[in-house]
């Protein structure tokens, strides 16, 4: 494989602190990195210009699913073959990519999903109260989506390019998780879970999406079930 | 004569002009509207018409009728709406990619 084929995509909203220390590693690694600045305010652009990525920007703030899709958009335009979702606040380590990959390049799966909760040292990372909001999620995940993952909101995610172009995320913010894996269940994709760390910094936690937020988007989420 | 009556039809009677200086530019919408405004206006200057039309639906007085219509009115105009901004939102998002993928940069070729 290739890791020229590998396009890893980050949306990154005001990350002008962390971006670059935390796509450091993922860069050196020769995957093709390619970052959506999703109208940040603050010098993540400024940012960006000195890293060896492809970056993109939407003048307006669309949300994580809008900017997602736009990198996708762009590394399919460019032949990738491989396509990764990693976040912009160092809270991924660029390990969990050659994981995501192993799957599918071996020709196992076609979508892999990185979990927390395969491995006793990874759950373990995670703070206690968010631990039984995330149980939580996987049912209602269950209910929205056809599957039953042990982790249901991990941004980290490996597609293949036949899967990348089946996928066309319509729900802009965070809904965007959901859609993705119906999607993916309604295309019989059978993903593959893959144990993942994540490392929770204080500012990733200070950044981290309340609990209000899930309950906005299951409103969403039930609210596209109405309408499409 | 009650003085609601013409208070009633000079406001049904801004509402289309209005509507016809700002709002329509299709035959057929406008046509609809100058109905539903003769239609309102012989419901306000002859009311009693309005109570016997109320009585065919079962419903108690005229007034009555004619709020629930403009209830149903309202809440399919406001659905209306909302389809509207959701389109809208939709063509944002699609033209702020285009945007984004037309201008992207990518890094100087390493060699």
């Amino acid at each position: 494989m290739n890791p020229a084929e590998v396009y890893v995509i980050v949306a990154a909203y005001n990350e002008a602190p962390v971006i670059a220390s935390a796509l450091a590693e993922v860069i050196e690694r020769g995957y093709q990195v390619v970052v959506v600045d999703d109208g940040s305010t603050d010098a993540t652009w400024d940012a960006l210009q000195t890293m060896a990525v492809h970056r993109l920007r939407h003048p307006i703030n669309l949300g994580q699913g809008a900017a997602l899709q736009t990198g996708v958009r762009f590394a399919l335009g460019r032949g990738a073959r491989y396509v990764v979702h990693f976040d912009a606040d160092g809270q991924h380590p660029a390990a969990a990519i050659d994981a995501l990959l192993e799957p599918l390049v071996t020709g196992r799966a076609e979508v892999s999903l990185g979990s927390r909760f395969l491995r006793p040292q990874d759950r373990q990372q995670i703070p206690k109260s968010k631990r039984l909001a995330l149980r939580l999620a996987v049912w209602v995940n269950y209910l929205f989506t056809g599957l039953l993952l042990s982790d249901a909101h991990n941004g980290l995610r490996a597609l293949t390019r036949r899967a990348a172009s089946q996928i066309d995320l319509r729900a802009n913010r965070y809904a965007h998780a959901t859609e993705l894996l119906r999607t993916v269940n309604r295309l019989r994709l059978a993903p593959v879970e893959v144990p993942t760390t994540i490392r929770y910094t204080d500012y990733s936690r200070q950044k981290g999406q309340s609990l209000w937020n899930a309950v906005n988007i299951v409103v969403d989420l039930l609210l596209k079930r109405v309408f499409d | 004569m009650k003085p609601i009556q013409p208070l009633l039809l000079l406001m049904l009677s801004i509402a289309l002009l209005l509507y016809m200086r700002f709002l329509s530019s299709q035959l057929w919408g406008r046509i609809a509207v100058l109905i539903g405004f003769f239609a309102g206006a012989s419901l306000i200057m002859a009311p009693e018409q309005a109570n016997r039309l109320a009585a065919l639906f079962g419903v108690g007085r005229g007034a009555d009728l004619l709020l629930y219509i403009g209830i149903a009115v309202v809440l399919q105009l406001l659905i209306r709406i909302f389809v509207t901004l959701r389109s809208h939102e939709r063509q944002l998002t699609l033209l702020t990619r285009h945007v984004a993928l037309h201008e992207a940069s990518s890094p100087e070729p390493k060699d």
